[in-house]
């Protein structure tokens, strides 16, 4: 972790460091505090001459219409489900398909990989009308189901390549020892090859939920039910035929934002030390 | 290998389960269930609220019914349709927006509603602009809902500061005043108000100008419809509105790509004093900036030949594929009950499609909604025919002004090119 | 660049040759025999992918060759035309301007996603106090729900009260105080560039981040030993080192990047005078705004070949010959 350690203690070295941190915060948190900051403000405050980030009159009242007056929370936790299914399916099928090319050399091994690619290259305007009869004639349409089967679809291609380049990354000679040593070849994925590549494992897990709990098309046009609806989806309750609620849609994306970064760093902390340990256990 | 056997067999099993599950839900379910499908609102406790009440009422007036109401947001609207109807399932009774009508009655996804409207008794009293838009072939595909117009917000006290008694009734009076009202405030020597935005990005703002200076925006003839806006009364009328812009200079220079939404934010900033917007920003107005109260005025559209303004809104549906039509109609019926009517019409901000509930002590009496109201007998609609959608979904509308505007092309270029492309979609040829 | 003790391990246990060039049926059974193993890890991601797309892409390109009026659909089945569309698509004017003003978009975009997303993965790897605090602010750009972050930055973008003009004046360059952004062709497509990397960057930083962890610390100190500098082992320790990550994801982003629609749907629409129409905005166009799905299909062909084409080359030029 510590690769370019600082042996002396250059303050120069800091200086640079913390520059370039400060600017990473500021450009990656801007829009973000803006959107915070309207997330509090009273409609009155929202468009001012002078763009203000701190209200002059704070209010929590966006938050209240928000959670006490819509479907908000249920929405949230739909997109919690779905979002944490979706991932933990990918990333068992992922992981298996990774290591699959990654360590065998099979007929139709190049093709399928392309293939697999190839999925990502369609805009999805185009293949929504195919899609949805797909969904309608396997019944799935108004359910779960038809979010979690398009997500995974539509995240594994990333997820497959990604841990793929993690598994090529890590040397042969371990899984041969293990195998030498009388493990079987899944048993030296399991023990070996996934416990290695955690931290793509994840970036991958971060790059599923994230794919699932962001997704608009597929949401709006599969499902109708209020009680069904995702995140995303609800959020265009605020969007009237010609006008928005900006304060309210602001302080919705607040509360859609911080559970993402949440689950960013459970995952940070606990899939890869829960990983390595299995490790060095098993 | 026997994996693929297992997958095939096990997906025969699941697809089997599911099929089971449906039927048994579909039986357990017993009673009959009328699909709705009303667009959001941007409040959506008030819609819900209202919509509750209207179920109650129709599921106690017709035993064994539930009303399954789904909320369908405008982004992405037009796809979620498009998409249901070609996949065969489209709700028994929806909400429609007035340009969409004619798409799906070509589509022949739309009832006729002519004789079951006839039946009505109030037929007469629709908005015209209304019936137009859900008229094709002298069919009625659509029952008419609300309505909506635009006419000019001002700013009453820049007005009186600069000497404007009156707001100005023709196009030259609007010019005179739209300079004297765009100024250097604080002295910087940079303009920071302006009388006017020349919205490049709001078709509804300067295509009614055409009908206002005496033209057609397309007319049919015998060979089909034919693009007009390459007439010498529209070029007049997009000339006057670029000319506010490019001669004038009472417009911000970004006003390019202006949507009414940046001319909202630039009249709650108070740095614009005339803005072309729908009745219900009168309001939200003095809602994001109390300073603004008591300083607004509402004025029909300045214009030059005849009065006109674009009047829009939404009419109800009823799909052919519904199964439940006599249900269905009874439902659309029910919505078109005055007190319906004008709770849901306080509720959106818009009018009511019948007429008579305009008279209604609320809108005729009230300053700024009588304005309008007035002014939707003036009301016309784009034509109605499928490929109006065309037209405004490949913004060749906004591209032939925005290049005006933009100084790439001259009035008479930029109308003739779009003349040209009006006709490729309406598939029209000399 | 093959160690030998991995071929070896490959003639050994992991992989078999390829059997005669024209392959008989008896010999794809015995392939797939050999195999199975090989195709049980694979096979549930390309079941999972291609149970449900299969069909969805057969019939985009069998729709590619039909007239396809999404209004005319009900009324009767839509015939058959041949490479109609295709030479309609191919030529429009407005497909080559929408073309090529595409593979600049997506070269910018791909090119800074990829550049600051590495400079910030390499700064997250260093260590310091409040690193943790940078690694989640980080991510924020891509957490953001896109209906609201793109409209955050029409309003940071907007000519009279955005707060990048606001900021631009108040350090003194007043020519900024209400310049239009969005309504002029050149900094309107950068505008929108800008926001697409600022999307994009944390998923490349994250992963690129993953890579960097994964690089035995060994390697860094026998290069200290050597005397290399800092810049010296990120360019020839870190980055060939990540060689196979960094294409996978250059592949990828340009993958997303030349399909891009949302965000400039958002800021311009096109616009202005469609100065910024790029594939996928012209795409949807034909979808939904011309409702004609025969061109759309037509015209996600002709983009897929493309990308394609593009994929294979890249993944040729720079992916060590076993991976690929």
């Amino acid at each position: 972790m510590r690769k370019f350690r600082v042996r002396r203690a250059g303050v120069v070295r800091y200086c640079t460091l913390y520059v370039a941190a400060a600017l990473v915060l500021f450009v990656s948190l801007f829009p973000f505090l803006w959107m915070v900051s309207t997330s509090f403000k009273p409609p009155s405050e929202t468009f001012t001459r002078v763009p203000r980030l701190i209200p002059v009159h704070p209010t929590l009242e966006n938050y209240r219409i928000v959670l006490g007056e819509t479907m908000i929370p249920r929405y949230f936790l739909n997109s919690v489900y779905v979002a944490l299914l979706t991932t933990a399916i990918s990333l068992v099928v992922a992981a298996l398909g990774a290591y699959g090319f990654s360590r065998f050399r099979f007929p139709g091994r190049s093709p399928a990989l392309l293939m697999i690619l190839s999925v990502q290259m369609f805009p999805s305007v185009v293949i929504i009308i195919p899609l949805f009869i797909v969904m309608r004639n396997l019944h799935l349409l108004n359910t779960h189901y038809s979010l979690l089967v398009s997500y995974t679809t539509f995240t594994l291609p990333l997820c497959v390549w990604m841990l793929k380049g993690f598994f090529d990354g890590i040397p042969r000679e371990l899984e041969e020892a293990a195998l030498i040593d009388g493990c079987s070849k899944f048993g030296a994925f399991l023990r070996i090859a996934l416990p290695l590549s955690a931290q793509g494992i994840v970036a991958s897990a971060i790059f599923a939920f994230i794919g699932a709990w962001n997704e608009f098309m597929f949401a709006m046009t599969f499902i109708n039910i209020e009680e069904l609806k995702t995140m995303p989806v609800g959020l265009t309750s605020f969007f009237g035929r010609f006008t928005v609620e900006w304060n309210p849609l602001m302080a919705a994306s607040v509360l859609f934002t911080i559970p993402s970064l949440v689950f960013f760093v459970f995952v940070q902390r606990n899939l890869a030390r829960g990983l390595v340990s299995g490790a060095v256990k098993g | 290998m026997a994996g693929w056997f297992r997958l095939c067999r096990l997906s025969l099993i699941a697809g089997i389960l599911v099929l089971l599950v449906g039927v048994a839900a579909g039986v357990a379910a017993g009673a009959t269930t009328l699909e709705v499908w009303i667009m959001e609102t941007g409040n959506p406790e008030g819609a819900k609220a209202f919509f509750n009440t209207v179920n109650t009422e129709f599921e106690a007036a017709h035993p064994g019914v539930k009303v399954n109401l789904s909320w369908i947001p405008w982004l992405g609207a037009q796809q979620k349709f498009l998409t249901s109807v070609t996949g065969g399932i489209a709700p028994d009774v929806a909400e429609l927006g007035t340009t969409w009508t004619p798409d799906y009655a070509y589509m022949g996804a739309l009832e006729d509603l002519t004789e079951r409207v006839k039946g009505l008794g109030y037929a007469s009293e629709f908005v015209p602009a209304l019936v137009e838009s859900a008229t094709l072939d002298s069919k009625l595909y659509g029952l008419p809902w609300y309505a909506g117009n635009r006419c000019m917000i001002y700013r009453k006290d820049w007005f009186e500061a600069a000497g404007i008694k009156e707001f100005p009734r023709t196009w030259t009076e609007f010019i005179e005043v739209a300079k004297k009202l765009t100024k250097d405030v604080d002295g910087d020597g940079k303009v920071d108000r302006f009388g006017f935005s020349v919205n490049g990005g709001s078709q509804h703002e300067f295509m009614p100008l055409i009908w206002m200076n005496g033209g057609e925006i397309a007319v049919k003839t015998d060979k089909g419809w034919r693009s007009n806006v390459d007439s010498p009364e529209a070029i007049e009328a997009i000339r006057f509105f670029t000319d506010l812009y490019l001669k004038h200079k009472v417009s911000p220079e970004g006003s390019i790509t202006w949507s009414v939404l940046n001319s909202r934010k630039a009249f709650t900033t108070e740095t614009l004093a005339v803005v072309i917007d729908l009745p219900l920003l009168v309001e939200k107005f003095q809602k994001d900036n109390p300073n603004l109260a008591g300083k607004i005025g509402v004025a029909p559209i300045p214009y030059s030949k005849r009065p006109a303004s674009f009047t829009g809104g939404s009419n109800l549906v009823m799909f052919s594929q519904s199964k439940k039509k006599d249900l269905a109609w009874d439902y659309m019926k029910l919505l078109l009950e005055p007190k319906h009517q004008l709770a849901w019409a306080q509720l959106v901000k818009f009018f009511p499609a019948r007429m008579s509930v305009l008279k209604d002590p609320s809108i005729a009496k009230d300053p700024v909604l009588s304005v309008y109201a007035d002014n939707l007998k003036y009301g016309r609609t784009y034509p109605a025919i499928h490929q109006w959608g065309q037209v405004e979904n490949t913004k060749i509308l906004l591209k032939a002004v925005q290049e005006i505007m933009m100084g790439k092309k001259t009035v008479e270029q930029a109308m003739q090119e779009l003349a040209n492309s009006m006709n490729l979609l309406f598939g029209y040829q000399e | 660049m093959r160690s030998p003790l991995a071929e070896k391990a490959d003639s050994m246990h992991w992989s078999v040759g390829r059997g005669s060039p024209r392959p008989t049926l008896r010999q794809l059974c015995h392939d797939i025999t050999r195999n199975w193993l090989a195709y049980a890890f694979v096979l549930p991601s390309m079941a999972g992918v291609f149970a449900i797309i299969l069909v969805p892409l057969v019939q985009t390109v069998a729709v590619s060759f039909k007239r396809y009026y999404i209004l005319d659909i009900l009324r009767e089945a839509p015939p058959f035309v041949g490479f109609a569309n295709y030479l309609t698509i191919l030529g429009d004017p407005q497909f080559r301007f929408s073309l090529w003003l595409t593979v600049i978009f997506t070269f910018a975009c791909v090119a800074l996603t990829m550049l600051v997303g590495l400079f910030v993965a390499i700064l997250l790897d260093q260590d310091f106090p409040g690193r943790g605090i940078v690694a989640v602010a980080v991510l924020v750009p891509w957490v953001i729900p896109r209906i609201a972050s793109s409209i955050l930055w029409k309003w940071i973008y907007d000519d009279q009260f955005g707060i990048l003009n606001h900021m631009l004046s108040s350090i003194g360059l007043r020519s900024f105080a209400s310049f239009p952004w969005l309504a002029r062709a050149g900094p309107a497509f950068w505008a929108v560039v800008v926001v697409v990397v600022w999307q994009s960057f944390p998923f490349i930083a994250v992963t690129l981040l993953a890579g960097l962890r994964t690089i035995p610390r060994e390697v860094y100190e026998a290069a200290e030993i050597d005397g290399a500098g800092f810049w010296q082992k990120v360019v020839l320790i870190s980055i060939p080192m990540l060689r196979n990550l960094l294409a996978i994801l250059i592949v990828i982003s340009t993958i997303w990047d030349f399909k891009v629609f949302d965000q400039m749907y958002v800021l311009t629409e096109g616009g202005p005078a469609g100065s910024t129409m790029i594939l996928g905005i012209y795409t949807w166009m034909m979808a939904f705004g011309r409702l004609q799905m025969g061109l759309a299909s037509a015209l996600a062909m002709i983009m897929f070949v493309l990308v394609m084409a593009v994929t294979v080359l890249y993944l040729r030029l720079f992916m060590r010959e076993e991976t690929m």
